[in-house]
């Protein structure tokens, strides 16, 4: 049916049994579905059921690649994992760059389902066709860079594109991530679910080739695409996503002191032209990408000197505003641990600062804590991240996300900013109303890219005031449908729109690459998958009491600047909440009228 | 705000009226322009497109669609509006990079 683009098989292993089987994708899910995050929630719907733990051997790993994963294209970089989360109890989709992603492609295979349970420390790895597993005891308790060199040498291909789980997900943290390389599966706690499998790490390095469809057209087309997304990622080249940092404050937007108030007053020293011209050293970059907007940054002196890290918008938002902290070298050490360790940052960071806030208040004492942890100290900052990484203390308590510290310290609940367990991303709701319902209905929990981005549109499309709230929730559906197609293809949404890949699609580069024209049909495939999602997240339990937001948001007004005097309150947000669910389709109680043979056909059951 | 002086003079019988622009350049468009704020006085009631040629020819920006977002007190103005879009005499524009995801 596919003349290019897909491999048309999965790699299923069972690690109970220490079985490898070869499965053929049905055509009719990449038709309806297309790839990455779309095939991995359906295959998460048929194995996964409401009942099942997290961190047992019924919960499964699903990655997958889409048709754009390892072309000769900008930045085809992604895929998509899928699990049930530790940290949010429920459904979790994540995409990571790197290019682990690709070399799977190479080996023959568009994904890979992990199932059961190892009997011992295990790494997988994968040479073209050929699967072994193998003995991960000697690096079970390393840092992930350090795994990841041996496992690179264990494997004999230094070239080896590798994932790994950490140390912090090794000893049991809900917020721990899978890292790909220096890139990650952030959020979630996917790094817990692959080391209560016993696996360590998966490795790839594949030589095949991915058929295209039309391999003259494409590779015209790639030159202008290519060409396109460095003109018009200048920016991201020079300065990152960090340079949203002053922006948002200036707006009003940026969460400081666990979003105690929306602007940062020492945001200076935490901008991205003061991370370029103090720290920055060189661009990373992901697969095939021209933009690399990775800053590879390292402390040239003080407490933190030598210290080397990457640190994203996100990464400095959490660690930066939320916590107060002005030391940027502070930021780069925190985001450095995150990573060794293996945590999520933005959960990471974002609990730190209600620690903070709860530390300042008299909730959490300094006994209790192990440390004093006010605002601003970045010293203690980066050793409470220590703490959580090594699972140590009270660190331990924070590593297990806000879920588990909502039961625990219940007085402290107000303080918890995140919607479904998944804590913030370093957007304020109250500056744009919009981000709120992201957040809010997000299918993984509080995100501004799976809940939709909407900053711009509320902006500057001239079509709303960003305190308003009627039409945010077509909008928000909008955006949210947008994304959804974009995480089945592939590629990275910073170059997306060099490819014609915008909430009106245009061009045939799927048509090049697959032979199928999918343009037409692709926003309907983004409703899909959300669609596919809510279904999901239904049988867990979710009804519209769950997309709400935290008590904060919708009483207390923000304090200062452009945004000051601004509160989410229950009845703006029902209104928002109302229409999105009409343009969705659902009921008011958030329930989608479809099943899943409405979405996907009766070929599929 | 106080500061900021309103004028209006009588000039040949015609009222000329001065627009007192604050612009305030935020991340990336500080580094390109040199500075972090400056005032402009122009003659008369102005558009933002008016004020984004001043700004230009001063510093060198290039203000096309997609390549500088432009706030007028707070709010975003989108490029197709910059040369209907008139603004108060005492206004502050701010110019920060564009935004195209999080």
């Amino acid at each position: 049916m596919y003349q290019g683009g897909y491999t048309g098989i999965l790699l299923r292993i069972d690690l109970t049994n220490s079985k490898v089987t070869r499965e053929q994708v049905p055509p009719v899910v990449y038709r309806k579905l297309l790839g990455g995050r779309g095939v991995a929630a359906y295959y998460y719907y048929r194995e996964i059921g409401a009942d099942v733990n997290p961190t047992s051997a019924d919960n499964k790993l699903f990655f997958f690649t889409g048709p754009l994963t390892g072309l000769k294209l900008p930045s085809t970089t992604k895929f998509q994992m899928a699990t049930k989360s530790p940290e949010t109890g429920r459904y979790l989709c994540s995409n990571s760059g790197g290019n682990l992603g690709p070399h799977l492609k190479f080996c023959g295979f568009d994904g890979l389902i992990l199932e059961g349970r190892a009997k011992r420390p295990t790494s997988i790895f994968i040479r073209d066709g050929q699967v072994e597993l193998v003995s991960a005891s000697e690096y079970w308790l390393d840092t992930n860079f350090v795994a990841g060199e041996k496992v690179r040498s264990q494997f004999g291909e230094k070239k080896a594109a590798v994932m790994t789980a950490g140390p912090a997900a090794v000893k049991g943290a809900n917020i721990s991530c899978i890292m790909v390389g220096d890139r990650s599966f952030g959020r979630g706690g996917g790094g817990l679910v692959m080391a209560s499998k016993n696996i360590k790490a998966v490795a790839a390095y594949g030589t095949g080739s991915i058929p295209v469809a039309q391999p003259e057209q494409l590779a015209d087309f790639a030159s202008l695409a290519i060409k396109s997304a460095r003109e018009s990622k200048k920016s991201h080249t020079r300065f990152g996503t960090a340079q949203y940092t002053d922006v948002m404050s200036e707006l009003g937007c940026y969460p400081s002191y666990n979003f105690q108030t929306g602007v940062f007053d020492e945001v200076e020293t935490i901008s991205a032209s003061h991370m370029v011209q103090h720290y920055k050293i060189k661009n990373a970059a992901c697969y095939r990408c021209p933009v690399a907007c990775a800053q590879l940054c390292e402390v040239p002196e003080g407490l933190f000197r030598g210290a080397k890290s990457d640190p994203e918008y996100e990464t400095i938002g959490a660690f930066g505003g939320q916590c107060g902290v002005s030391d940027f070298g502070a930021i780069i050490r925190a985001n450095q641990l995150c990573d060794e360790y293996g945590l999520d940052t933005m959960s990471c960071g974002t609990i730190i600062a209600y620690a903070m806030e709860c530390y300042e208040r008299g909730l959490f004492t300094e006994d209790l804590l192990g440390m004093k942890l006010p605002f601003g100290n970045g010293e203690a900052m980066v050793a409470m991240v220590r703490k959580m990484g090594e699972m140590e203390g009270f660190g331990a308590e924070l590593a297990k996300g806000f879920l588990y510290l909502q039961q625990k310290y219940p007085d402290t609940e107000y303080f918890m900013m995140h919607a479904k367990g998944m804590p913030f991303a370093a957007y304020e709701p109250r500056g744009f109303f919009g981000i709120g319902l992201s957040y809010g209905t997000s299918s993984r929990g509080a995100c501004h890219n799976v809940g939709g981005w909407t900053i711009r549109d509320e902006l500057l499309s001239g079509k709303y005031d960003r305190f308003a709230v009627e039409g945010k929730g077509i909008l928000v559906k909008n955006i949210q449908d947008t994304r959804g197609y974009i995480d089945c293809l592939g590629i990275c949404t910073v170059v997306r729109s060099s490819m014609g890949f915008t909430d009106v699609p245009t061009g045939n580069v799927l048509e090049m690459v697959t032979g199928v024209d999918f343009t037409p049909h692709l926003m309907e495939i983004g409703e899909r998958v959300y669609n596919l999602e809510r279904l999901i997240l239904e049988r867990e339990g979710i009804t519209r009491k769950n997309d709400y937001l935290p008590q904060r948001i919708m009483t207390e007004p923000l304090p200062e600047g452009p945004a000051q005097g601004r509160v989410l309150t229950r009845e703006l947000y029902d209104r928002m909440l109302d229409e999105y669910y009409r343009a969705r389709g659902w009921d008011m109680d958030g329930k989608p009228q479809k099943n899943l043979s409405d979405l996907l056909g009766e070929t599929i059951d | 705000m106080e500061n900021r002086k309103k004028t209006c003079q009588i000039y040949l019988g015609k009222p000329l009226i001065k627009t007192t622009v604050t612009v305030r350049y935020v991340g990336m468009s500080s580094v390109y322009s040199g500075v972090r704020e400056e005032q402009l006085e122009l003659e008369g009631r102005v558009t933002v497109r008016d004020i984004l040629n001043v700004i230009s020819g001063k510093r060198g920006l290039i203000f096309s669609e997609g390549s500088w977002l432009v706030l007028v007190n707070g709010n975003g103005v989108p490029a197709s509006q910059w040369p209907e879009y008139r603004t108060n005499i005492d206004v502050e524009l701010s110019i920060l990079p564009m935004l195209s995801g999080g």
